[in-house]
């Protein structure tokens, strides 16, 4: 024999073994008929195996099934009519959910809902079926009791599906281990889960109010399939039915106040509906966690492709700024600069300047996704850096037939990064330029109430009042998609530049047009900073 | 002027085109430069050659990038006080604590080079 084929042999062997232990296990609950036991947790040993394993595993379930109902006394006919049921179940489950394209993870819902359906619902009604017809066949079951002893074996074997399945499945993955912190969640919400079913089934609670406090249950299950996902799930499943049945077969219990096999009977169905529903919030639950996950790793690729994008593109772009920079001096040097010469020069350094702030924004929105935005604050005359922000634009806003009318009251002295300072101004220039072209820009300095308070304003279409705050986003431009140009960036770096200043930039209502308004907290706290005066 | 036409400017960067062109900007200029194209050979360099009036330096390159040449010219007591202009595309704080005496960032117009380097330009 070859590797393969002993260890073939050997996972046949150890699954009729468990099988047949655990189906004996299960029998000891109150059989119905003496074989249709409400608890068969072995049907799920045996989905798990032909699913992990494949389905040649399939004689291990026959040997198993064969073997614990000739454990139980059945003649041998009776023994192989119901290990042919019991491997059809499972054949069934497996070939459904292959089909189904199973994650035996559960990690989505419909991993779930096919396990549920494929494996819990349909294939067990072979087992039931040709096992409580071999018992009426040989004579085992009357007419009358076949109907109980096939409910009975339906629901049980349904049951080992819904919570024995999941908890091998779940187990069988390897997941990464849970830190400290967790693991000691993890515990406590166990023990939550066991103290809650305790309470539930355990006899606690009196008789009369025992079947209205079956809700307690509900607090802890939910907690661990949020937080835990199906490992959660699937453990509380087993813990919670564990207790149930054994509490239940014990006569206490909110269950126990009717005969045996119709407690049992009530519990499972109850069971079966809170299983169900718990391992699809654990589904959904995992789904969501993946899909947090994949939206984290692309908002990351893309802030990475932005720096790597930026930064190599800033170095063909540096070599063609000093080339004609070198280009121009040359001619300055040499007075022989013809005006045609001089305009076309003037132009791609306009292009240069414009391609390398484009750069820039692009550099800046990538650094602020990623949360990384410097800034360097040191003491400064906010009038002055606005009046040299407005003067650096003026060639832009004359080819924009923008008259700029400035009222600036100054020196607003106080602590800010001047590099950022002007990004804002120019960013927000930029954009009164682009909406309305044509028409004034107003910019308006003073300070209000220990704010220093910026204000530009257009004369263009304005804004709507819907669109008043989504204009701040990243990519987002005012009007239609194409037609003013631009990356979509500035108004966003704008704002997030001013929020890490510790002011404020916001959209306000103009008639007509649209005004910018930045408030800068004055903050003259480096009083060490100031310069001394000396003799 | 005759300060320029007697030391050099040692210029460190990787890409080629890049390197040509500020090379023949400053040479336009007055200025002696010599260039190579990573930290390591910038270190050759210096050993083979008299000490530069100043570093013009990359940050990002490939072999020996600009933070190792930082620290390896600190080590050594007779490069230690060159002046060094950094050129970055990704301006960060880390070139603040490296205590050069410039930061450009890139993309650098050529009146902003040219008024740096003069006035880092140390005999």
């Amino acid at each position: 024999m070859n590797r393969s084929t002993i260890g073939r042999v050997g996972r046949i062997a150890a699954l009729a073994i468990t099988y047949a232990v655990v189906g004996r296990i299960g029998l000891l609950v109150e059989p119905v008929a003496g074989f249709a036991t409400l608890v068969w947790p072995s049907s799920g040993i045996a989905v798990f195996a032909l699913v992990v394993w494949g389905r040649s595993a399939w004689p291990g379930v026959a040997l198993g099934a064969l073997a614990v109902n000739l454990w139980i006394g059945a003649t041998p006919p009776v023994a192989c009519g119901i290990a042919v049921g019991n491997t059809l179940a499972a054949l069934l489950a497996e070939a459904g959910l292959r089909r189904a394209s199973f994650h035996p993870a559960l990690d989505r819902v419909r991993d779930v809902l096919a396990l549920l359906v494929v494996g819990a619902l349909f294939s067990t009604l072979a087992s039931a079926s040709v096992g409580v017809a071999t018992l009426y066949l040989a004579g085992v079951v009357p007419g009358v009791g076949a109907l109980d002893a096939w409910r009975a074996w339906w629901l049980g074997d349904a049951m080992g599906d819904l919570v024995i399945a999941p908890v091998l499945f779940v187990a069988s993955q390897g997941e990464r281990a849970m830190r400290p912190p967790r693991l000691f969640e993890g515990l406590v919400a166990a023990l939550v889960t066991a103290a809650s079913a305790f309470l539930v089934f355990g006899g606690v609670i009196g008789p009369a109010h025992a079947g209205r406090s079956m809700y307690l249950l509900f607090p802890a299950l939910v907690w661990v399939a949020v937080r835990f996902a199906q490992r959660g799930a699937a453990v509380a499943v087993v813990v919670v039915s564990g207790v149930a049945v054994i509490a239940t077969a014990a006569g206490v219990g909110p269950f126990a106040t009717v005969p045996l096999s119709t407690a049992l009977l009530e519990l499972q169905s109850f069971m079966a509906v809170v299983t169900s529903g718990l391992l699809l919030l654990g589904a959904a639950v995992a789904e969501r966690d993946r899909a947090r996950t994949a939206a984290l790793d692309a908002a990351q690729a893309r802030e990475d492709f932005l720096a790597i994008a930026g930064h190599e593109l800033r170095t063909p772009l540096s070599t063609l700024v000093i080339e004609l920079g070198s280009l121009r001096r040359q001619f300055e040097r040499e007075s022989t600069i013809d005006s045609r010469v001089g305009g076309a020069l003037t132009r791609a350094q306009g292009q240069a300047d414009r391609l390398a702030s484009l750069l820039a924004n692009l550099l800046d929105a990538s650094r602020i996704g990623a949360g990384r935005l410097e800034t360097e604050t040191r003491p400064v005359d906010l009038a002055e850096l606005v009046r040299a922000s407005v003067d650096r634009f003026r060639d832009q806003a004359e080819r924009a037939a923008c008259e700029l009318r400035i009222a600036i009251e100054g020196p607003v002295i106080g602590d800010w990064d001047p590099l950022r300072i002007e990004q804002v101004t120019s960013n927000l220039l930029s954009n009164a330029v682009r909406y309305a072209s044509g028409a004034p820009i107003d910019v308006d300095l003073s300070v209000v109430g220990g704010e220093a308070v910026l204000s530009v304003r257009d004369h263009g279409p304005g804004i709507a009042p819907e669109q008043r705050n989504e204009i701040f986003e990243r990519y987002q431009r005012g009007g239609a998609k194409r037609e003013r140009g631009g990356l979509g960036l500035g108004l966003f770096i704008a704002r997030s530049v001013a929020e890490a200043l510790g002011g404020t930039l916001v959209a306000e209502p103009a008639a007509p047009g649209a005004r910018f308004v930045l408030r800068l907290p004055v903050v003259r706290g480096s009083q060490l900073a100031a310069p001394t005066p000396t003799e | 002027m005759v300060n320029r036409a007697r030391a050099v400017v040692l210029l460190v960067e990787d890409d080629e085109p890049l390197r040509e062109a500020l090379s023949e900007a400053l040479r336009n200029e007055g200025y002696r430069v010599a260039s190579v194209a990573d930290g390591r050979l910038a270190l050759r360099w210096l050993g083979e050659h008299a000490r530069p009036a100043l570093i013009l330096l990359d940050l990002w390159m490939p072999n020996g990038d600009g933070w190792q040449l930082r620290q390896e010219l600190r080590s050594h007591d007779h490069l230690r006080d060159i002046p060094v202009v950094v050129m970055t595309a990704v301006p960060q704080q880390s070139a603040v604590v490296l205590g050069v005496r410039a930061v450009l960032e890139k993309p650098v117009t050529l009146p902003h080079l040219l008024e740096t380097v003069e006035r880092h330009f140390a005999l």
